[in-house]
Order: structure tokens, then C-alpha cells, then sequence
């Protein structure tokens, strides 16, 4: 019998099998000490840390956010008016 | 009315109720179907591209952000003047973007023109929709129950364009009918839909169950009414599509995310994200987003160089043109794109023809010598198909024999007879001798291109793998004397120039996804794993070996394939079958993807350069495993062992142990560190 491995494309973090996100992670930061090509600015370490807590922590996450959605809707509400007034 | 956090438990209640149920009334959106993209109104965008192509087309000047900017303004109208009389502000979008054509048409418009667009804006809502696998499975025990099931949506589609996308993906097969408030401006949103839809279809509110994600819509209002109602806030879906929307926005400000938001619209999703085995999975995750990539870009270069016929080289072009096939009609729906033709050659076939006129050049006779497999003139005479005998005088006379050690990476050569031969490539009569012996190759290979069409544009582009671009250097020679010879475009996946080609402004090549006239060390790293693009995109056919004249024309002689280089190269090809599937399945998802995101070759090229970098420079030792071809067999690179000393310098990452790619410590680093050395040093 062979011993195929079978995994779905998307993993069930919602992330791309065999090029996780963990993966981007430390090449981007090997990437800080040898040249390795150009990214065009590359990932970002803010980026890097949202997508990694989103793919992580996301599925507990959204478990509890999605119970308070209409409260957390009204917060986001004022964050985009105050950043709205700020602007202004 | 129930509100549920999970799918699985909304259908068990629903299951629960079932018994008591006549029917069972769906929202369509966001609850049967799921789109891969977070904002439903992103697939507009590449629709108001579409038009804006269509406009300058037909001469007009109409960028797609003003396409887009006036299709908003004419919904909002058509939506302010349904509210006057209707309870819904509802929009129609036949209605609409008719008023947007003509608006921008004018006396221009074309009669199907409002079919193309809805035809292009279906097709592309078609690959973003998703059924849910639960909500699949429950339709199918409530068809078999006897249940009657509609499907209701709030959109501007009417309900002949909603049947179409339910239709498309598999949804018709339970629903009696498909609802939308496109048709009657009576909406879910004000509950006016329930009673019309009760009256129409004869229905007992007491029986009636309706699913939906709208509290509003799906819940309270259907509650009103008196129809139980179940409402969908799917945590999962939710989390989803805050992955994808942060890809989609950080690609904005940093390019490098944009490859990464192509990859993740071109995942499936649902029921299509079945487990494969692992070789399909790099050839879907890894391989597909690149060959689709260099594809899009080959497309868009030979609109601006109106080039009239594109020609896939065999034989990895052979899997070129079938992602060309499959992404170009989203990717450029207006059709203006060369002729498409699968052309056999290879370079022991155009070897021999290139010599007809020009006879033997020092630079092939050069090229003949680099790979460490070849020796001496027996090497060369197989590789340009001469026959050795016919030309022993001639060697005679320059003191050489058929088998003298002429490569310097074998044992057995002098420098001497390395100039010997030189001289005798400058001897008239040798020449005489090798053009006499291939003319008949070259005359096959010009019947071949008539018969192909190859004359006729006066631009072609000729599409192959890499790498030196050896294949069109001696094809470009082989038709060089004739007056009717078009432009040749070449464009290559990968451009080393290990030889410098002769470049004119009628005959050049540029590398795609990593050039060496352009310093690109992440695309450089290629070079790591070239034969791995060969295998992988190989057509399942043997290699063309020549062209041969025949009584009634011409006849292209394929290598053999029941010898053992036959046979383990039918191996190699039944390894690599499920990575290049993975390729054709990627392939159907990237032109949509790309085309809902409108970005290049050159948005994404930052994440290719990670893609690459990690995959073939920084491998998982599993992965060079799997994807590490078995046999890599080319006729043009002969079989005589080179001095111990070369074959140990060609030694590459991918060539080592399984061991010492797990346990060598900096092994990846050290080699990449040469890789960079090497690259500054060229």
C-alpha cells in the first residue's frame, strides 16, 4: 500500500497548506539579516503578528467577538468618528 | 426567531423541525452560498474593467474607477426612484446597467452589449460562490423528504440571473424556485416579500421554516409574519473573511501581500477543500500561482505588442497553453488576444536545421560543449544530427578524431585540439559538408511552419520554459534566410543567458519570472531546481528527435519511448501526474482571482520572490523529497563522465541527502550564501 500523504490546500486555520503563515514569519526574518530578494517593503512585522494571531487565536476569537457583534459594532463606529475627527 | 453561532447546530435544529415543515425558504447570499471575497461589491470591479475596455475599444475614453463611480450613481438613482413608490429601495440590474451602457455607449452601443457585460458579471459572482457541505446535505434530505424549498434573495439580480448562479453551483436540483426582489421591489428587508411569495406559491405559514444571516430580514420580519425563522452568525465564516479582507487591504500599502490575497481567492473552499496527496498540493499552492502569473504576463505583453499568433513550444509549453486556455477568457474578457499554437520542437531537432545557411557557429558548436555530458565531435555530430564518417576527411585534415577530447571537463583534453576544431569550423569545405547533410531537416521544418501558420503575423511571440533560450536561438537561425520570417518574441519563465543570445529588435528574449539582465535574487532562485519546472510542466508526449522529408511533405520523428530512457521518463511523468493536475486545477481559480484583484505579474512578484526563495532555497527537507524528480533525462546533454572535479562543483542544495538536509546545521544558509556569491559574481 502506498503511504500517500492527503491534506486539503486550505488548512483548517484558513491557512495555505505547506506555506503557513509561521513559515512567512521566520523567513521574513531571516530576511533582516541576509539579502534574500525583494519584497517591496515585505510583509510588515504589524502584519505579520495580526495574521498570526488571526490565523491562531481566530477560531476562539470569533467564537466570542460574534456574540457581542452589534455591541462591537457600536465601538467601531466611534473609533471611525474620532479617526474621522482627527482627520478633519 | 433562533439565532445560531454555528452552522452545524442551526442545521441540527433544523433537522429537529423538519417533521413538522411543508417548506423551507433559503436566503441565498451569505448563507447557502459563501463568497471567497469579504465585500460582495469587489465584484463589480473587474466588471466596470471589462466595460472600460470595451469603451476604449469602441474609441471612447472611460477609465474603469469612472465606469465604476457612474454604475454606483445610476443604482443609487434607479434605488431613490423605487423608494417613491415602493416600500424597498430596491434596484433592477438589467434596468440599471442598461442606463450605464448608454450612458457611456451612446450611439456606439452595440445590440448584445448588455449580455456580454451580464454574461462577464455572472461568470465572475459564479467563481467567487461556494454552497455551504452542510446546508448541501440538509437540501438533499429535505428533497428527499418532499419538502418544497425556495430560494430568497435581497439583490439587484433579478431571479433569471440568481437561477443561473444556483444552477452553476448545483442549488436547482432542490429548489422549486428562486425568488429576488430585483423582480417585484417587494423585499425581505420590509417583510413585503413573505406575503407575495405566500400568495404565489399557494404556502402555510404554519409549515413555513426560513433560514437566513439577516436578523432583520431573515428574522424578525419572516417572525411578523408568522414564519418561523433561524438565523445564521457563523463565527467561522466571520473569521474567515477577516483573514481575507486584512490580505486584501494590507496588499494596498504593501505589495508583497497581494500575491498572498491571489493565493488565498484561489483556495477552495467548502466541499472542494478535499484532502490530495501532497505532490498536488505544491503543484496547486506553489507551481500554479507562478505559471498562472507568467501566463497573465505573456497575455498582457502581447496586447501591447500586437502580436498576432503566440506559439508554445513543446514540451513545456504544452502546459502553458493549457493555463492559457483556462485563465485568459476572465482574465481578458474582450477577446482581443493573439491565435494560440502548440509548436513541436526541441533543441536536438532545431539543432540540425539551424545549420542549413549558416552551416556550424562556434557559439552552438560552444553550446553543444556545455553540458559535462558531452565530449567530442561524436557529441556534436549527435546533437545537430551529422553524420561523423561523411565528415572524417575534413576531421583528418585537421588532425582530429571523431572521439578527441574536446571539452575541457574531461579527461584526455588539450587546448590544442580545441583550436583545431575551431579552425575546421572555419573551413569552407566542412561547412559545405554539414549544411549538405542537414538541408533536408531544414526544408521539413519549413513545411512544418507553413503548415502551422507561422508566416503569416508578422509578429509572433514564442512562449518556452528557459533557460538560455537555446531552443529559439536555433529555431530563429533556422528561418533566418527566409524574407517572410516574422518578429520573434520570446518569452521565457526563467531567462540564465549562461550564453549571450544575439539580441535584435526582430528576434530577443526576456525572462518572466527571473531574467539575469535584471540583478533579482529572490527570482534567481530557480536556478536551485530547474529541472523541477521542466518535469512538471512536461507535455505526455516523447521528444521531437528531427524533421524528416517525406513523398508527400514533411514527417516530425519522435524519440522512442520503449527504451529504458523512454520508460523511466513515462515514470517520471506518472509521479509528477498529480502535481501537474494541481497545476490545471490552480490554473482554473488564478484567472478569476486575478481579475477580481486587477493586479500583474508585477504586484505579485514580491510574494513569488518569498514563494520561491522559501520553496527552493529554504525547503521543508519533505518537500525536496517529494518534489525532487526521479529521473531528468535530456538527449542533448550526452553520457560521457566529466573529471570527478566538475561533477562535484555542480553540486546543488537539492542534490543532497535526506540526511544531510535534516541534520546539517546552516546547510540552506550556506548554499544560499554561494547562491549570492555566485549571482554578484555574474
Amino acid at each position: 500500500m502506498s503511504k500517500k500523504v492527503s491534506k486539503p490546500l486550505l488548512n483548517s486555520l484558513y491557512d495555505l497548506s505547506g506555506n503557513s503563515i509561521v513559515r512567512v514569519f521566520r523567513q521574513q526574518i531571516t530576511a533582516k539579516f541576509i539579502p534574500m530578494g525583494n519584497y517591496r517593503g515585505g510583509a510588515g512585522l504589524k502584519c505579520l503578528l495580526i495574521f498570526f494571531v488571526l490565523h491562531y487565536v481566530g477560531r476562539p476569537l470569533f467564537f466570542v467577538l460574534i456574540r457581542f457583534e452589534r455591541q462591537l459594532s457600536l465601538l467601531y463606529k466611534v473609533r471611525e468618528r474620532m479617526k474621522n475627527g482627527e482627520q478633519s | 426567531m433562533k439565532t445560531f453561532f454555528s452552522l452545524k447546530k442551526l442545521v441540527a435544529e433544523g433537522r429537529i423541525m423538519a417533521p413538522s415543515l411543508s417548506v423551507v425558504s433559503f436566503d441565498l447570499f451569505d448563507t447557502l452560498l459563501v463568497r471567497r471575497i469579504h465585500d460582495p461589491d469587489l465584484v463589480k470591479l473587474p466588471v466596470a474593467r471589462y466595460i472600460a475596455c470595451l469603451a476604449g475599444q469602441a474609441g471612447l475614453n472611460w477609465s474603469w474607477n469612472r465606469v465604476q463611480k457612474l454604475r454606483d450613481a445610476v443604482e443609487k438613482e434607479h434605488r431613490r426612484k423605487t423608494g417613491e413608490q415602493f416600500v424597498d429601495k430596491e434596484a433592477c440590474y438589467p434596468k440599471f446597467m442598461q442606463e450605464t451602457l448608454e450612458t457611456i455607449f451612446g450611439e456606439k452601443m452595440e445590440g448584445d452589449l448588455l449580455q456580454r457585460v451580464t454574461d462577464y458579471e455572472l461568470a465572475m459572482e459564479s467563481s467567487m460562490l461556494v454552497p455551504r457541505s452542510e446546508f448541501l446535505d440538509w437540501l438533499d434530505e429535505l428533497k428527499d423528504q418532499g419538502k418544497r424549498i425556495l430560494l430568497i434573495s435581497d439583490i439587484y439580480l433579478p431571479a433569471a440571473h440568481l437561477k443561473r448562479l444556483a444552477e452553476k453551483t448545483g442549488l436547482m436540483q432542490y429548489a422549486e424556485a428562486v425568488i429576488s426582489s430585483a423582480d417585484t421591489f417587494f423585499a425581505k428587508a420590509s417583510g413585503k416579500a413573505y406575503p407575495l411569495i405566500q400568495e404565489k406559491y399557494g404556502l402555510d405559514k404554519s409549515s413555513w421554516l426560513h433560514v437566513g444571516d439577516n436578523p432583520i430580514s431573515d428574522g424578525l420580519r419572516p417572525e411578523e409574519f408568522g414564519i418561523q425563522a433561524l438565523v445564521l452568525h457563523d463565527a467561522g465564516e466571520k473569521w474567515r473573511k477577516a483573514i481575507v479582507k486584512r490580505q486584501f487591504n494590507y496588499g494596498d500599502g504593501r505589495p508583497f501581500w497581494r500575491g498572498r490575497a491571489l493565493q488565498q481567492l484561489m483556495m477552495p473552499l467548502e466541499k472542494e477543500n478535499s484532502p490530495h496527496e501532497s505532490l498536488y498540493v505544491e503543484g496547486y499552492n506553489f507551481l500554479a500561482p507562478l505559471i498562472g502569473a507568467f501566463v497573465q504576463h505573456v497575455a498582457e505583453r502581447c496586447r501591447q505588442l500586437n502580436i498576432g499568433k503566440v506559439f508554445f513550444m513543446s514540451r513545456e509549453g504544452w502546459t502553458f497553453k493549457q493555463v492559457w486556455e483556462t485563465v485568459t477568457p476572465t482574465l481578458f474578457p474582450d477577446k482581443n488576444l493573439p491565435d494560440i499554437e502548440y509548436l513541436y520542437v526541441s533543441r536536438m531537432a532545431l539543432a540540425g536545421a539551424s545549420c542549413a545557411y549558416q552551416g556550424l557557429t562556434r557559439t552552438n558548436a560552444d553550446i553543444a560543449f556545455l553540458p559535462s555530458g558531452n565530449r567530442d565531435f561524436s557529441d556534436v555530430c549527435r546533437i545537430f544530427g551529422l553524420d561523423a564518417d561523411a565528415l572524417g576527411e575534413h576531421l583528418k585534415r585537421h588532425n582530429l578524431e571523431a572521439d578527441t577530447v574536446l571539452s575541457p571537463q574531461h579527461d584526455g583534453f588539450m587546448a590544442k585540439n580545441r583550436l583545431r576544431f575551431n579552425e575546421m569550423l572555419e573551413d569552407d569545405e566542412f561547412q559545405d559538408g554539414v549544411r549538405q547533410q542537414v538541408l533536408p531537416a531544414n526544408d521539413a521544418l519549413q513545411l512544418y511552419l507553413e503548415d502551422v501558420g507561422f508566416f503569416g503575423p508578422s509578429d509572433v511571440a514564442l512562449v518556452d520554459i528557459g533557460w538560455l533560450g537555446t531552443i529559439q536561438r536555433f529555431f530563429y537561425e533556422a528561418i533566418a534566410h527566409r524574407d517572410d520570417k516574422p518578429r520573434c518574441h520570446g518569452f521565457l519563465f526563467g531567462s540564465t543567458r549562461g550564453i549571450p543570445y544575439p539580441t535584435t529588435p526582430d528576434n530577443y528574449v526576456e525572462g518572466v519570472l527571473y531574467d539575469r539582465n535584471c540583478f533579482d535574487l529572490g527570482g534567481s532562485t530557480l536556478l536551485y531546481a530547474r529541472d523541477v519546472f521542466e518535469e512538471a510542466c512536461r507535455a505526455p508526449h516523447p521528444t521531437l528527435n528531427g524533421y524528416r522529408l517525406t513523398e508527400s511533405g514533411y514527417e516530425l520523428e519522435f524519440r522512442r519511448v520503449d527504451d529504458a530512457t523512454g520508460k523511466a521518463e513515462s515514470e517520471q511523468d506518472e509521479y509528477f501526474h498529480p502535481l501537474q493536475q494541481g497545476i490545471f486545477d490552480g490554473a482554473k481559480y488564478y484567472g478569476p482571482a486575478s481579475a477580481l484583484l486587477g493586479y500583474s505579474l508585477v504586484d505579485y512578484k514580491p510574494w513569488f520572490n518569498y514563494l520561491m526563495t522559501s520553496k527552493l532555497a529554504f525547503p521543508k527537507t519533505g518537500e525536496v523529497q517529494k518534489i525532487k524528480h526521479k529521473h531528468h533525462l535530456d538527449d542533448f546533454h550526452g553520457s560521457k563522465k566529466p573529471l570527478p572535479i566538475h561533477i562535484r562543483s555542480q553540486k546543488h542544495l537539492w542534490d543532497c541527502s535526506a540526511l544531510s538536509l535534516r541534520f546539517n546545521p546552516f546547510l540552506r544558509t550556506r548554499f544560499f550564501l554561494r547562491h549570492i556569491k555566485d549571482r554578484l559574481k555574474e
